[in-house]
C-alpha cells in the first residue's frame, strides 16, 4: 500500500543547467526616436533635462528640445554658439551650459540661447561642472581647463593638463576630480589656480566618474575596468573594484548611478548593463541591454536618468532610446513552466516553487539577477493525478503539496520522489486543501473544507483539527495566514474574524447585516493586518476591530479580493479576477493594473502570492507566473512637470510678438501679456512631460478669475476658455502620472484682458472732463444768456417801469376818472333817489287831487283826461318808486336775515292779486328749500315781485290755463328759484335788451321799463345769477340763482356752470 | 581663380561619379601592406620618418556611422617585420575637426610641426598583441560630421596617423573605411589619399604595383621622389599621353628625384606609376611622394581620381592609304 502511495512514478524531472543566459521573458520596452520623430541628428552626445522638465539633446548637428512627444530643433540661428553640441550640464540656478565640437559655449536661462563664447576653447569641450562656490569649470579633449566665475570672468589653464585628452570633470567639494585619458588628476582648488593636487592611475585613459557615496566615487576606465575613488581629509587613493563580470578589457564610457546603489555602465559597442554595487564593495550585474535583446544600437554614448526614473540612452547614429523598465514580468512556458495556469505559488531560500495544474516548477533565483530563470527544475504529476491548490516549503528539498481532493502530498526535491502524506479515508472534506502555510515553529497549518489541521512537518498525524465545534467560526476554511506575531487567521465566509494564538479568538464582523466573506489576510510592516473580502474589498484590523475599509470607489480595482500581500514598501497587493492593485497605504493611492491598460494578465490566483529572498512579489495567473519587480519600481514623489506647448486665440496659431516684446524661446509664450477686450477666446495646449508612458498622463486646469474650483481630471492635453470678459487672470494646470500623483506646484500663465476703451479709468476721467467742462461750457454760455437776457430784462424793466409808471399815471387818471364818476354817480344816484323820493310826495299830492277830482268831477271828457293823468301819475308813480328801488338796492346796505320763502310768497301773491288778473290763471308755488337761507328780504321781495308781475301780466289768451308756476329748490349752497308761465313769451330780436333800463318791450306795458333793469341790478349785487329763456306764444322761464350769504359772491360764481349775462 | 574652380568642379563630379574602394591599400594598387616602423629603426629598412598619413573622405550626404578598421594593427605576428624582438609600439590616431585636412602642416610629406592637427577622434597605441594578429581592429562608430568639411574634396575629411612611438620593428597593415563595424562595407562615394605613401612591394617578380597620383591643371612638370627603393624593378609611368616613361628610382637608403614634363592632356587626370619588380627582393618597403613644379605636394587616391589612365597615341594611320613618297 505505502509502495502504492509511494509514487513510482518519478516523473520526468528535468535538470536544467544554464550558465549566464538571460532569457527573453518580455525583458523590457525600448521606444526609439531617430530622424523620423524629429530629433536633428541621430548621433547624440549628450543628454541634459532643463528646470520645465524637457529632455536637451545634443547632436551633431543641433540641439533638439523634446517633451515626451515631440522634438523641436534649434541652431546657431536660434542663438547657439555652434550646431554641434558635445557637452551640457545643468547649474545649480537652473540654467542650462552646452559645450560644442570647436570650444563655442551656448547657456539657455529657460527662456532664451545666449552665446557665452564662439571659442572659450580651442578644442570641443568634454564635459562641464559646476563647484560648490558657483563657479563653472569646462574639461576640453586638448585644450586644458576653463574656469568661469560667477561674475563670468574666464580663467583659461592651458598647461594644466597637457598633451591629454579631458573625458570627464567632476567637482567636489575643494576639489576638480578630472578624468583625462592618461589617468585621474584631482586638482585643488582652493587657491586662485588651481594645482594638481594628486595624480591616479597613470597611463590609463579614464573615461567617466561617478559619485556613489558623499566621498566616494566609482571611476570607469577605457580597458582597466572600474575603480574605486576616495577622497577624505587625510587621504586620496583608489581602488580596484571587482566585477563579476568581465569589464575589464572593454572600452567603458557610460558611469550613471541610479537609485538603491544601482549604477548603469555602458561599453561602448555592446550596449549596456546595469550593475548593482554590493555592501562588499563588488558589482553584480543584474540585467544587460543592447541589440539582441531590444536595443537598436549598441553605441550608448550618452546616457540620462530624468527626475522621474525614466532611462533615456542617446545612441550613436541612432537617436534617443527610451528604456522603459517593466515593473511586471510574466514567464510561462518558454522560461520552464509547464503550463500557463500558475495555481500555486511560493519561495524557500532562494528557490521559488510554481505549481502547474498537478506538476510542480522550481527555480534557483540569483541575486540582483531579476531575469536570470536558467537554473531550475521540473516535477510533473506529482500528485497522483488530482490537482494542486497549494504549496509550502518548510525545510529545504521538501515540498508539501495541498490538493483539491487528494489530500496532502509531500515532494522529495532531491530525487524527485512525492508520496501521499495526509489523506483521511473516511473525511472528503479534510482531503479538499484550500491552502497550506507554515508557522515560525515550522508547523504546517492546512486550510480545509473541514477545519484546520496543524501538523508537526515531521508526523502526518494531525496535532490539532480546529473545527466550529472548537470555537472556529465556519468549518470551510479557504486560508490560513500567519502574522509576525505567529498567530494563525483563518479566511471563511459569511461570518466574523477569527484568528488562533493558543485558543481561537473571534472579532465581530464590521457589517452588521451580514458578515465578512473572507478570502485572504495579510499583515503590514506596521503590524496591521488586512482582510481580503469576496464582494467587500479590503479592511484594516488592528487587532481589536476594523479601523478602515477601501472599495472599488476609493479606487480599488474590484471588490472581490482573491489574495493580499505587503511588499517591502509597505504597498499592499490585492488580486482579482480582473487585475491587481498596488495600494499605497500611506497616501491612501490606488493603481488598479488590467488587461485594458496594457497589464500582463487578467485573472489573478486564488491565495497564489509569495516574496521571494530580494523582496519582489511573484503572483500565480492563469495565463503565467508573474513577478513585481520591486528595485526597478522607483518611488515617484512628486508628478510630472507640465509646459505650455502653445497658446491659441479663437483656435487659430498666433504671432505673440504683436503683444509681447518678451517671449519664452520654446514655445513662444508672451510674458505681461494684455490683450483688448475682444481676443478672449483662449485654448492652452500643454504637456505633462513623461519619457516613458506620455500617453497615461492626465490633467486638470483651473482659469482663476474665471471659474472657482479645478476642472475635473482629464486625459485631453488643451482645454479652452471662450469669452473671457476683462480683467486679470492666471491659468494653472497640474498633472498626474499613471500612478496617480499629481504635481503639487502648478504651472501658470498670468495675462490680462483689457476693459474697452468705454470702461477704462481714462476715458472716465476723459468723459468726466468733457462733462465737466461741458457744464462749464454750459454754465457759461447759461450764464451770459442770462446776463443778457437780464440785461434785456433790465432794459425792458425800465421800459415797463416807464410803461408802469405811464399806466400807474393812466392808472391813477384812470382811478381819479373813475372816483370822479363814481362820485358823479353817488351824487347822481344820490339826485335820483333825493329827487325820486322827493317827486313822491308832491306826487302823492297830484295824485290825491286827481282823485279828488275825479270824484267830484261829472264831466265824462273831464273824467276821460283825469283817468289820464292818474294813469300818469300812477306810471311816474312806478318809475319813481323803481329808481327808488335801484338807487337803494346798488348803495343801501343789505339787511341779511333768515328768509322765509313761504312768507315772501305769501306777500308777493297779495300784492299779485291786487293786478287785474284773468280767471285762468294759476298761479302755484313749489318750495322744496330746506336749508337755512340768508339774505336780504326785501332784495329777494323785489326780484320775486317784478318777475312774478311780469310773468302774470304777460299772458297768453289764447291759452285755456294761464300757469304761473314758481319752484324754489336748494342749489349749491344756495337757492335756485324758477319762475315758468305759459305766457306769450318774448321775441327773439328784442331778448337780450330786456334787462336794459327803460325798456319796454311794447308801447302798450304799463311797467316803468326798470322792473327788469332791477331785478338784474339785485341779483347782481346778492352776488346771483340770472337765466332767461323764452319762445314766443309759449311762454318764458326764468331761472335764478342766489346763493346763501354765508358764500362769498366770487365763490358763489365759481359754483354756477353759465355765465352771468347767458340767456336763451 | 577660373581655374580653380573648374578643378574643384572636375574633381567634385569625378568623385560624385565613381565609386571608390576604401581599401588602403586598394586592390588597384596591388600593394601588399602599408608599412609603419618604430621609431628607433634604421631608415634604410625603408620608412624615412616613421610615421604615415591618410586622409579619408566622406560625401556630405552620408549620414550613418562610419569605421576605421585596421588589419593587423599590432606589431609582432606574422605579417610584421619583426627586428630581433617585438617591442614596437604604434599608435593609430584619428582626427578631424577644423584643420584635421586644411592644415599645411596635415599635408606635409613630414610628421613635422601640428601635423596632428584638428580633434582627436581616437586614439589607441599597439603592440605585441597576438589578439589582433591578422585580425582587423575597428576604430568607432564616427560621426561623419565629426571630420572637417573640405568642400574642395566634396565631403568631410578625416585624418588617421599611424606612427610608431617606440621599437625598431616594421608594423605591416591595412585600412578600410566601412559602413559596417565588423566587415568591410565600403561606404559609397568615398575615398582616401595621401601625399607621401609607405609600402612594401611584393616580393614576387613580375608582380606589378601601381600608385596614382592626381594631376591638375598648375602642373607643368613633377618630381616624382622615391626612398630606399633598391633598385627594385624598374618604375614607369603611364598616363594618357605616356606610355612608359620611365621613372628613376632611388637604391638603398637614399632619395631620389625623377623630374618629368606634363602635357596639357594629363592635366585633370591620374598618372599609373607602375612598380615592376624584377629582383627577388623581399620585404622591400619603399617610400613615394610626388612634387610638382613649385615643390608642392601631389595627393596620391588610392583609386584613381578618373579611372587608371590609359595612353591615347597622338598618331592615327589609315589603313589602305599610300604615301605618295614611296611610289
Amino acid at each position: 500500500m505505502i509502495r502504492f502511495l509511494f509514487i513510482t512514478f518519478f516523473g520526468v524531472f528535468i535538470f536544467l543547467f544554464f550558465t549566464n543566459s538571460l532569457l527573453n521573458a518580455q525583458q523590457f520596452n525600448i521606444k526609439n526616436y531617430n530622424i523620423n520623430e524629429g530629433i536633428a541628428q541621430p548621433y547624440v552626445y549628450t543628454i541634459a533635462q532643463g528646470k520645465l522638465g524637457r529632455l536637451w539633446v545634443g547632436t551633431g548637428d543641433g540641439l533638439s528640445s523634446f517633451d515626451g512627444v515631440k522634438f523641436q530643433n534649434y541652431s546657431t540661428k536660434d542663438g547657439l554658439a555652434e550646431n554641434f553640441v558635445t557637452s551640457s550640464f545643468r547649474d545649480i540656478d537652473g540654467n542650462i551650459w552646452f559645450g560644442h565640437y570647436e570650444g563655442g559655449l551656448t547657456i539657455y536661462d529657460n527662456n532664451k540661447f545666449k552665446v557665452f563664447s564662439k571659442s572659450i576653447a580651442q578644442s570641443p569641450i568634454s564635459s562641464i561642472c559646476q563647484d560648490d562656490y558657483k563657479n563653472i569649470w569646462i574639461g576640453t579633449k586638448s585644450d586644458g581647463i576653463v574656469k568661469i566665475n560667477p561674475s563670468s570672468k574666464i580663467d583659461h589653464y592651458k598647461d594644466l593638463i597637457s598633451n591629454t585628452s579631458i573625458n570627464k570633470i567632476h567637482a567636489y567639494q575643494h576639489y576638480l576630480i578630472v578624468a583625462t585619458t592618461d589617468g585621474l588628476k584631482i586638482l585643488e582648488n582652493k587657491t586662485l589656480k588651481p594645482t594638481i593636487q594628486k595624480s591616479l592611475l597613470d597611463y590609463i585613459s579614464i573615461t567617466n566618474i561617478a559619485p556613489l557615496s558623499t566621498d566616494k566615487f566609482l571611476i570607469a576606465t577605457q580597458d582597466e575596468g572600474i575603480f574605486q575613488l576616495n577622497i577624505s581629509k587625510d587621504s586620496i587613493y583608489t581602488e580596484e573594484i571587482y566585477s563579476e563580470s568581465s569589464i575589464k578589457g572593454l572600452d567603458i564610457n557610460i558611469l550613471f548611478p541610479d537609485f538603491d546603489n544601482i549604477f548603469w555602465i555602458g561599453t561602448y559597442g555592446q550596449g549596456i548593463s546595469k550593475f548593482k554595487y554590493t555592501p562588499d564593495q563588488k558589482l553584480i550585474k543584474i540585467a544587460q541591454y543592447n541589440t539582441s535583446n531590444g536595443l537598436t544600437n549598441n553605441y550608448i554614448k550618452s546616457f540620462f536618468i530624468d527626475k522621474d526614473g525614466d532611462v533615456i540612452m542617446g545612441t550613436f547614429g541612432n537617436g534617443i532610446e527610451v528604456l522603459i523598465d517593466p515593473i511586471f514580468t510574466l514567464y510561462g512556458k518558454k522560461e520552464g513552466l509547464l503550463s500557463a495556469n500558475a495555481n500555486a505559488v511560493t519561495s524557500y531560500g532562494n528557490a521559488l516553487f510554481i505549481a502547474n495544474d498537478n506538476s510542480v516548477v522550481k527555480f534557483i533565483l540569483k541575486k540582483y539577477k531579476l531575469n536570470d530563470l536558467s537554473e531550475k527544475s521540473q516535477y510533473i504529476n506529482v500528485v497522483g493525478g488530482a490537482k494542486i491548490t497549494s504549496i509550502i516549503s518548510i525545510e529545504e528539498d521538501v515540498l508539501f503539496i495541498g490538493t483539491d481532493n487528494n489530500g496532502i502530498w509531500k515532494l522529495n526535491l532531491a530525487n524527485g520522489a512525492s508520496e501521499r502524506w495526509f489523506y483521511s479515508p473516511t473525511n472528503t472534506l479534510a482531503n479538499k486543501i484550500n491552502h497550506l502555510n507554515k508557522d515560525k515553529k515550522n508547523q504546517l497549518w492546512v486550510a480545509t473544507e473541514d477545519g484546520v489541521f496543524l501538523f508537526n512537518s515531521s508526523s502526518s498525524k494531525p496535532i490539532n483539527h480546529l473545527t466550529m465545534e472548537s470555537g472556529l467560526l465556519h468549518n470551510n476554511i479557504f486560508s490560513v495566514f500567519i502574522d509576525s506575531r505567529n498567530t494563525a487567521w483563518f479566511a471563511t465566509h459569511g461570518s466574523g474574524i477569527s484568528n488562533y494564538n493558543n485558543k481561537i479568538n473571534t472579532f465581530p464582523s464590521p457589517n452588521e447585516s451580514s458578515g465578512l466573506e473572507i478570502n485572504a489576510f495579510t499583515e503590514d510592516r506596521k503590524g496591521n493586518i488586512w482582510i481580503g473580502t469576496y464582494g467587500q474589498g479590503i479592511y484594516k484590523f488592528d487587532g481589536k476591530k476594523v479601523v478602515k475599509k477601501y472599495n472599488q470607489s476609493n479606487g480599488l480595482g474590484s471588490n472581490y479580493c482573491y489574495l493580499i500581500n505587503c511588499d517591502k514598501n509597505n504597498n499592499l497587493w490585492v488580486g482579482h479576477k480582473n487585475g491587481l492593485t498596488k495600494c499605497d497605504i500611506n497616501n491612501e493611492n490606488f493603481v488598479f493594473y488590467q488587461k485594458k491598460d496594457d497589464f500582463l494578465v487578467d485573472e489573478i490566483i486564488n491565495n497564489a502570492s509569495t516574496e521571494d529572498f530580494d523582496g519582489n512579489l511573484w503572483f500565480g495567473s492563469s495565463e503565467g507566473l508573474l513577478r513585481y519587480n520591486l528595485n526597478v519600481d522607483k518611488p515617484k514623489k512628486t508628478g510630472p512637470s507640465v509646459i505650455i506647448t502653445s497658446i491659441e486665440l479663437y483656435f487659430q496659431k498666433v504671432d505673440w510678438k504683436k503683444y509681447s516684446n518678451q517671449l519664452y524661446t520654446l514655445a513662444q509664450i508672451p510674458l505681461n501679456l494684455e490683450l483688448p477686450y475682444d481676443k478672449n477666446h483662449f485654448t492652452f495646449h500643454v504637456r505633462g512631460i513623461s519619457f516613458s508612458e506620455p500617453d497615461k498622463i492626465k490633467y486638470k486646469y483651473k482659469l482663476e478669475g474665471f471659474q472657482k474650483d479645478w476642472s475635473l481630471e482629464t486625459k485631453e492635453d488643451f482645454v479652452t476658455y471662450p469669452n473671457i470678459p476683462p480683467g486679470k487672470y492666471i491659468f494653472k494646470v497640474v498633472a498626474a502620472n499613471k500612478e496617480g500623483i499629481w504635481q503639487e506646484v502648478p504651472m501658470q500663465f498670468e495675462f490680462i484682458i483689457l476693459n474697452p476703451f468705454w470702461k477704462t479709468w481714462w476715458f472716465y476721467l476723459i468723459t468726466f472732463l468733457f462733462v465737466l467742462l461741458l457744464f462749464v461750457l454750459i454754465l457759461k454760455f447759461r450764464t451770459r444768456a442770462l446776463e443778457r437776457e437780464q440785461k434785456i430784462l433790465q432794459e425792458e424793466k425800465i421800459k415797463l417801469l416807464a410803461e408802469i409808471t405811464d399806466r400807474k399815471r393812466a392808472e391813477r387818471k384812470l382811478k381819479e376818472s373813475e372816483d370822479r364818476l363814481k362820485e358823479t354817480n353817488k351824487e347822481l344816484n344820490t339826485f335820483i333817489y333825493r329827487a325820486s323820493h322827493d317827486l313822491k310826495g308832491p306826487l302823492s299830492t297830484v295824485k290825491g287831487l286827481t282823485n279828488l277830482g275825479q270824484m267830484e268831477i261829472k264831466d265824462e271828457a273831464s273824467l276821460k283826461y283825469f283817468g289820464l293823468i292818474s294813469d300818469r301819475i300812477n306810471r311816474l308813480d312806478f318809475i319813481l318808486k323803481d329808481l327808488i328801488n335801484i338807487v337803494e338796492i346798488t348803495e343801501v346796505v343789505l339787511q341779511i336775515e333768515a328768509i322765509n320763502f313761504n312768507e315772501i310768497l305769501a306777500e308777493i301773491k297779495e300784492e299779485i292779486h291786487k293786478i287785474e288778473l284773468p280767471k285762468a290763471l294759476r298761479l302755484r308755488f313749489n318750495i322744496e328749500y330746506k336749508n337755512l337761507f340768508m339774505g336780504d328780504k326785501r332784495a329777494l321781495y323785489s326780484v320775486l315781485l317784478n318777475l312774478l308781475d311780469n310773468a302774470v301780466r304777460y299772458y297768453n289768451n289764447d291759452k285755456t290755463d294761464i300757469l304761473v308756476i314758481v319752484d324754489i329748490a336748494d342749489y349749491k349752497n344756495g337757492v335756485l328759484i324758477m319762475i315758468s308761465d305759459n305766457g306769450i313769451g318774448i321775441p327773439t330780436e328784442i331778448k337780450s335788451r330786456v334787462f336794459d333800463m327803460f325798456f319796454r318791450g311794447t308801447d302798450q306795458s304799463k311797467g316803468s321799463g326798470l322792473g327788469l333793469y332791477l331785478v338784474k341790478k339785485i341779483v347782481n349785487r346778492l352776488g346771483g345769477k340770472i337765466k332767461l329763456t323764452s319762445l314766443p306764444k309759449q311762454g318764458t322761464q326764468i331761472e335764478l340763482f342766489i346763493p346763501s350769504y354765508n358764500e362769498s359772491i366770487e365763490d358763489a360764481h365759481e359754483k354756477i356752470n353759465y355765465p352771468i349775462t347767458s340767456m336763451e | 581663380m577660373q581655374k580653380k574652380i573648374i578643378f574643384l568642379l572636375v574633381i567634385a563630379s569625378i568623385l560624385n561619379h565613381n565609386l571608390f574602394s576604401q581599401a588602403v591599400p586598394s586592390s588597384e594598387e596591388n600593394i601588399p601592406y602599408l608599412v609603419t616602423f618604430g621609431n628607433n629603426s634604421k631608415t634604410s629598412w625603408g620608412d624615412d620618418d616613421f610615421a604615415q598619413t591618410f586622409f579619408f573622405i566622406i560625401p556630405k550626404d552620408m549620414k550613418k556611422p562610419i569605421f576605421l578598421r585596421v588589419f593587423d594593427p599590432e606589431t609582432g605576428g606574422t605579417i610584421d617585420e619583426i627586428k630581433e624582438l617585438p617591442d614596437t609600439k604604434t599608435t593609430i590616431s584619428i582626427y578631424g575637426g577644423q584643420g584635421a585636412y586644411t592644415h599645411l602642416d596635415a599635408q606635409k610629406e613630414q610628421p613635422i610641426g601640428n601635423f596632428k592637427s584638428g580633434i582627436e577622434l581616437a586614439k589607441k597605441t599597439f603592440s605585441n598583441q597576438p589578439e589582433y594578429n591578422e585580425q582587423w581592429y575597428t576604430f568607432g562608430p564616427f560621426n561623419p560630421t565629426e571630420g572637417e568639411l573640405v568642400n574642395e574634396l566634396g565631403g568631410y575629411v578625416i585624418k588617421v596617423i599611424i606612427q610608431g612611438i617606440s621599437g625598431n620593428d616594421g608594423n605591416l597593415y591595412k585600412l578600410f573605411l566601412s559602413q559596417e563595424q565588423n566587415s568591410n562595407i565600403k561606404v559609397e562615394g568615398a575615398n582616401s589619399l595621401t601625399y607621401e605613401y609607405t609600402f612594401r612591394l611584393n616580393d614576387k617578380p613580375g608582380s606589378i604595383s601601381h600608385i596614382y597620383p592626381f594631376i591638375n591643371e598648375d602642373v607643368v612638370s613633377i618630381k616624382i621622389h622615391t626612398f630606399d627603393y633598391d633598385n627594385d624593378g624598374i618604375a614607369r609611368i603611364i598616363s594618357v599621353d605616356k606610355r612608359y616613361e620611365p621613372v628613376q628610382v632611388s637604391g638603398d637608403n637614399e632619395w631620389m628625384a625623377s623630374l618629368h614634363k606634363i602635357s596639357d592632356k594629363e592635366h585633370r587626370t591620374s598618372l599609373d606609376i607602375q612598380m615592376i619588380k624584377t629582383n627577388p627582393i623581399n620585404d622591400n618597403n619603399i617610400v613615394f611622394y610626388i612634387t610638382n613644379q613649385y615643390d608642392k605636394l601631389l595627393p596620391f587616391y588610392t583609386s584613381p581620381l578618373g579611372g587608371a589612365p590609359k595612353y591615347k597615341p597622338t598618331i592615327g594611320v589609315k589603313p589602305g592609304l599610300k604615301s605618295t613618297q614611296q611610289k
